[in-house]
């Protein structure tokens, strides 16, 4: 090293690759191509940019695809790790099924305002306008992909996807015609495996079956009053999907069931010192969804969707225990009616019934059950101003539900393509988050703390009838590059204010008793006393430095200035805006080496978070798979290298202990028949 | 200093985004189509096939070096002799009809209905990239290549699919 400088090897190294370049082919175990089996061929990507993320080339809005490949070679076992790949979102574990999940800040365990859907359906529980991302799973060989939207959609998707949209999208069972069986397991998840079956009834249709069970370890508890830091959550799921395919007719119908059991120590409060306890208890979810959509197709310029879909969702521990029901129904109809308009519009309605139980704890919604319904139709329309250059959207999407009557969601946005490599796009928009039943209804201990008079004061957090939606402006622009069919780079800022936030104020004070002891109740009551002002700006590159390396990268900057009025507790401050990191970093690759041989890395940095004492962290995934047989590959994955354990979330020891992400390995062996 | 530090960091990556030399190699995606042609060659079987199979590339070729390399570097014994006929001029449709595979590039699409109706009753397969009329046809879907057949221009062909390739097309119109 000593005997030639850095800049000497530098220079040998561009000059070698620009002769590599422009000199003879380059050298690539994958020059012959007809060497390779058909299949192998049919699952090269051929270009830097996938389709659906080049249709997606011209959406005006922040929107960045995940690919199957993408998941593949992630090393993500589930939805969440997948999620981790997209600028602009927090994805932080709290404990290993916990997630706190968000899209431009507002991060917290019930993060409300991000829509999450699985194939259209809406997964986000009512009763906290948030995800339980511990029952949101797809067996991952078979997503599409993950499709998500940072900053308002409101227009087109209706309420609560305030600051962002995800949907997971299955493969049609069309693409699913085999069989495939997993197996694996590690160090901290002893069980990840799955089996799906796959056939076609007829030429126009096809039908698959899978099951998929998860064991899942903890790791080291983060508050050292916690004793037992075993989680054992154990989850089992099955599904399936139908597709037909006619002419101009495209058929599904899909449904899934699952089940999972968790023991885990939680935390539940004492009337004397310390006031705080862990304890061992359960958690029991269940459910299950049935699908149906059919989409009718006149030619390119009209398609007519109309889908209706089932769910049923269980929860319950020791807090007590809540189900809800959900039954939706949607149409929308594409229309081109000339050069110029493209209309979309569409209605939706649906209804929901939940029923809140409280166990050992008081903690409830009052009234215990609820229904409601909400409708809605949108409209929208896609203008082309110069024909192949410029284009504006114009739509808004109006709705009316229980707990604050009539909302509208309108955006104009304005797309700009001087060329197929370079896209331009700028938006405005104007979206709510409706009240959820616990900003209505909620009847919540959150904690107890010592007084000087001696008696304990119980923190009691209420709803209110009078809680308006959230809503917010957002202002947004962005830009999509692509260079040469290598190098793909994606950018957007934005700019959001944001009105009437969540906050909780001092409602008074009542004197109570709880087992013959005077217990001091503090009165918190749900309001809107909080405004906002967040700013943000997201990177996404992916270079294809050879045929067989890839790299892609993200970075993430967001800032949020919050102000309250003075009737908010400074305890709840860190509700309204929640717990976000300022700079975020990723950056992974994907190598393809002979004999079949693929070895993949990811690397990421989180800054510190605010209202949290969770520090900042790089963390690296790294993942080698070979193919053994045509049917048969095994992959080894190595998670959270760097550290031998780390935290990324902490929030009140309320319903979950959060624990350390530990240090880990997974074995997997796939076998496809 | 710091000037020719930035002049190495550019040649490297002005190396590594340059692309190819057009006579170096073809872009992946047709060197993966040319692994699928080879491959329609393997499953599809043409009736009295003797002496090697033809490959017919019509208009410019997109496939590079490994087209004409291709009779040499396959090694489960299928013979191909490789034929590339820039453009169709008259007396030269005769010879359209000794192909068992013909690929027809963009650069002549236009020319695929005459093409077609110059073959009309012979075992030649029609491979395009973007014409339906053809009786394979090329799509990429998600970044992937795929295939379709047209059912109407396969009935015409006296050839005999296999099931594999007939299994893993893709649905030919819609989706």
């Amino acid at each position: 090293m000593a005997a030639y400088s850095l800049r000497t090897w530098c220079l040998a190294l561009a000059v070698a690759l620009i002769v590599s370049r422009t000199g003879k082919a380059e050298p690539t175990q994958h020059d012959d191509f007809t060497s390779l089996p058909l299949e192998d061929l049919m699952n090269i990507e051929v270009t830097a940019v996938s389709r659906s993320e080049k249709s997606v080339a011209n959406t005006p809005a922040a929107i960045t695809v995940i690919t199957s490949e993408d998941i593949r070679r992630s090393g993500a076992t589930s939805i969440p790790e997948a999620l981790r790949l997209v600028p602009g979102l927090s994805v932080a574990r709290v404990n290993s099924t916990t997630w706190a999940i968000s899209s431009r800040g507002f991060n917290g365990i019930t993060a409300n305002k991000l829509l999450v859907m699985i194939d259209g359906r809406t997964v986000y529980n009512p009763g906290f306008s948030g995800t339980f991302w511990d029952t949101q799973d797809v067996m991952l060989e078979d997503v599409d992909r993950i499709e998500v939207v940072r900053g308002p959609g409101g227009a087109l998707w209706g309420a609560n996807a305030v600051n962002g949209v995800i949907d997971v999208i299955t493969k049609s069972s069309q693409d699913t015609t085999s069989g495939l069986i997993r197996g694996g397991g590690g160090s901290w998840q002893p069980l990840y495996s799955a089996a799906r079956l796959g056939t076609k009834l007829s030429p126009e249709t096809t039908f698959r079956v899978y099951a998929k069970g998860d064991i899942v370890g903890s790791g080291p508890p983060v508050d050292p009053k916690v004793t037992r830091s075993d989680e054992d959550f154990n989850r089992t799921q099955g599904g399936f999907r139908l597709d037909s395919n006619h002419q101009n007719t495209q058929l599904t119908f899909q449904g899934d069931l699952y089940g999972m059991h968790e023991e885990l120590q939680s935390n539940q409060f004492t009337y004397t010192p310390p006031y705080s306890q862990p304890f061992e208890t359960r958690h029991d979810m269940s459910g299950g969804n049935l699908l149906a959509r059919a989409r009718l197709m006149d030619g390119a310029d009209s398609e007519f969707t109309v889908q209706s879909y089932f769910d049923r969702v269980n929860r319950e521990f020791y807090m007590g225990g809540i189900h809800v029901t959900t039954w939706d129904l949607d149409a929308q109809h594409r229309l081109r009616l000339n050069p110029v308009h493209e209309l979309t519009y569409g209605s939706g309605i649906r209804f929901m019934s939940d029923s809140v139980y409280s166990g050992s704890s008081e903690n409830t919604f009052d009234p215990n059950s609820d229904n409601y319904a909400i409708g809605s139709v949108f409209l929208q329309d896609q203008i082309t101003l110069i024909p192949n250059k410029l284009a504006a959207v114009i739509g808004s999407k109006f709705l009316h539900n229980n707990f604050s009557g009539f909302e509208y969601q309108p955006s104009v946005r304005l797309i700009w393509t001087p060329s197929t490599d370079y896209t331009a796009w700028g938006a405005v928009s104007r979206s709510v988050r409706t009240p959820s039943r616990f900003d209505n209804d909620a009847n919540f201990i959150v904690g107890v703390f010592p007084s000087e008079s001696g008696a304990p004061v119980q923190a009691n957090v209420r709803g209110s009838s009078n809680f308006q939606s959230e809503e917010v402006f957002s202002y947004e622009l962005g830009q999509r590059l692509e260079v040469n069919d290598k190098l793909f780079v994606d950018t957007a800022v934005f700019i959001n204010q944001y009105q009437n936030l969540q906050t909780f104020s001092s409602a008074g004070v009542e004197m109570t008793e709880v087992d013959g002891q005077p217990v001091i109740r503090s009165v918190e009551q749900a309001g809107n006393d909080a405004s906002a002002t967040s700013g943000g700006f997201e990177l996404a590159t992916r270079w294809r430095a050879l045929d067989s390396l890839k790299f892609f990268g993200t970075y993430t900057f967001f800032h949020v200035n919050t102000s309250f009025s003075d009737s908010v507790s400074d305890t709840s401050k860190y509700y309204s805006e929640g717990s976000n990191p300022k700079n975020q970093f990723t950056l992974g690759s994907q190598l393809n080496l002979p004999y079949d041989v693929n070895f993949d890395t990811f690397l990421r940095y989180i800054d510190s978070l605010s209202y949290s004492p969770v520090k900042s962290y790089t963390e690296l995934n790294a993942q080698i798979s070979k193919r053994i047989t045509p049917s048969i590959t095994v992959s080894i994955l190595g998670q959270n290298l760097l550290h031998p354990d780390h935290e990324e979330f902490a929030t009140l020891p309320l319903y979950s202990v959060e624990t350390k992400s530990p240090r880990a390995v997974l074995g997997k062996i796939e076998y496809r028949f | 200093m710091l000037r020719r530090r930035v002049l190495i960091a550019v040649l490297v990556i002005a190396a590594l985004l340059a692309p190819a030399k057009a006579e170096s190699t073809a872009t992946l995606e047709y060197r993966v189509k040319l692994g699928f042609l080879y491959n329609f060659l393997k499953f599809i079987e043409w009736p009295d096939q003797s002496g090697p199979y033809k490959l017919c590339v019509l208009g410019e070729s997109p496939f590079g070096p490994a087209l004409q390399q291709l009779p040499e570097k396959q090694g489960s014994g299928l013979a191909i002799e490789v034929r590339e006929i820039k453009a169709l001029v008259p007396g030269r449709e005769r010879e359209l009809a000794t192909c068992n595979l013909l690929f027809i590039a963009s650069s002549q699409s236009d020319k695929l209905a005459i093409a077609l109706t110059t073959i009309n009753g012979s075992p030649v397969v029609t491979v395009s990239d973007d014409d339906p009329a053809a009786a394979i046809t090329f799509r990429l879907i998600e970044g992937r290549v795929r295939f379709s057949f047209n059912q109407e221009a396969m009935k015409k062909i006296p050839v005999k699919v296999s099931s594999k390739l007939l299994s893993l097309a893709a649905p030919s119109s819609g989706g």
